[in-house]
């Protein structure tokens, strides 16, 4: 019944699907970094970054039928509470010194 | 292997598709293309994979695509939307649709650690600096909205490095991917592996040794280490028990071991300390000098005078003076 609704093709999956799903949501984190000025929304694209990183982590993980992909992804989701930590009491820093949350702002750094 | 151009075609299209939906956008009408222009390049990229990828079947079937379109579309969503509080709710879109596919992998664990720890924990606390950042402004009208959320800075620079990344990396699975043999094509490593993980843990064995008819009131050897000793092709493994004050062995069949291979978060946590005990530590260490770091970033600065440090150190304070070098220590 369910199979009717979706086409043939994306019946049966291949390792590649779940890396293409990946490797599109890192594409579009990565022009999301490059292209956002909103310092917190740059740091939310990383966020996207590593959601890619944690996808393609699993999916290898279960085709190889070894855990060790999905320990890893719980050394990414470590890592990113890290980063997140870090990276917005760096933004909290910068908004008591110039209240915008403009990145380019701070493009020249010198004695500020 | 279908040909490269065709793929590459669909990257350049996705690319040009995100060009128009970034910021400063166009009229709906262009946004509406390049959303349509966006989901076909997507599928048209996906479309390309089965008709080569044979004996590769990975789990998801139905589910896969709607999970796929819901994170990809919210991903752009995410970077072309000009409120960051709305950018941040796309994201959490993002984090549940992949998690969906995490269950679907089999990841069951990952699947509701994912939503705690990003939706839950990290998501709340970019909204808290959010709101700390843009106090009560959230005008309605576009024009209103500060200039760092209307414009895109660089959006053709931000595409193509996106995009070239994306082709390199669409090339790679297309080439690579094919050559790699699946976990599944030899299942008796893995069931064997599965037996010796097993092994380690003696309670777990001896869960699953009392549910063998006739042995409930098993017990541990005493003295001796329990040992599973599993069959070569790795579908039934052999127990020496204790039954009624005598060593008895029983046999686990294969229902059992397929069992302890399917129980993710057991099966996680044994890979977790077996194989990555110092990797652990490591991670305990880099989440203590994240919060010692995120506090001693973000703590009001407060700028302590002459004699508020001597007070705070017990010494007595210095009389002011218009010479501040001439002070006289005044006790008192």
């Amino acid at each position: 019944m369910a199979e009717a609704v979706v086409p043939e093709v994306f019946g049966q999956l291949a390792l590649g699907h779940y890396l293409i799903l990946s490797a599109f949501l890192f594409a579009i984190g990565l022009a999301g970094f490059v292209t956002r000025r909103n310092m917190i929304v740059m740091f939310l694209c990383t966020e996207l970054m590593f959601q890619a990183a944690v996808i393609a982590l699993a999916a290898f993980g279960r085709f190889h039928l070894d855990l060790s992909g999905q320990v890893m992804v719980i050394f990414v989701l470590t890592i990113a509470a890290a980063e997140a930590a870090l990276a917005l009491g760096l933004v909290v820093l910068l908004f008591k010194r110039q209240p915008t949350l403009d990145a380019e702002v701070w493009s020249e750094m010198r004695d500020a | 292997m279908p040909p490269a151009s065709v793929i590459h075609a669909c990257t350049v299209l996705a690319a040009a598709a995100l060009l128009l939906l970034l910021r400063p956008a166009g009229s709906p009408r262009l946004r509406l293309v390049g959303a349509v222009v966006g989901i076909g390049a997507f599928t048209g990229i996906l479309a390309q994979l089965p008709t080569f990828f044979d004996g590769q079947v990975m789990p998801g079937g139905t589910f896969f695509l709607p999970f796929a379109l819901i994170s990809v579309i919210s991903a752009v969503q995410m970077i072309t939307t000009s409120r960051p509080v709305y950018a941040a709710l796309h994201f959490v879109l993002v984090v549940l649709a992949s998690s969906g596919l995490l269950v679907t992998l089999g990841a069951e664990f990952l699947g509701f650690a994912v939503v705690i720890v990003y939706a839950g924990a990290i998501l709340i606390t970019y909204m808290f600096v959010l709101m700390l950042a843009q106090q009560a402004q959230s005008p309605d009208l576009e024009d209103e909205r500060p200039t760092y959320d209307r414009f895109a800075r660089e959006p053709i620079g931000g595409a193509v490095v996106g995009f070239l990344l994306l082709a390199f990396m669409n090339h790679l699975i297309f080439t690579g991917t094919g050559e790699l043999t699946p976990g599944d094509a030899d299942p008796v490593p893995a069931r064997l592996a599965a037996w010796e993980r097993v092994g380690n843990m003696p309670g777990r064995v001896m869960e699953l040794v009392v549910q063998v008819p006739e042995y409930e009131q098993a017990l541990l050897p005493e003295g001796e280490a329990l040992r599973v000793v599993p069959d070569p092709d790795g579908l039934a493994a052999t127990v020496t028990v204790m039954l009624n004050d005598a060593p008895s062995e029983v046999r686990l069949q294969g229902e059992l071991a397929r069992l302890a291979i399917e129980d993710n978060i057991r099966g996680v946590g044994v890979a977790l300390i077996e194989a990555f005990p110092v990797s652990l530590e490591l991670a305990g260490v880099v989440l203590t000098m994240a919060m010692f770091g995120a506090v001693i970033l973000a703590r009001r600065q407060i700028e302590l005078t002459e004699d508020e440090k001597r007070e705070a150190s017990g010494l007595p304070r210095i009389g002011h003076h218009d010479d501040p070098k001439g002070g006289e220590v005044t006790h008192g």
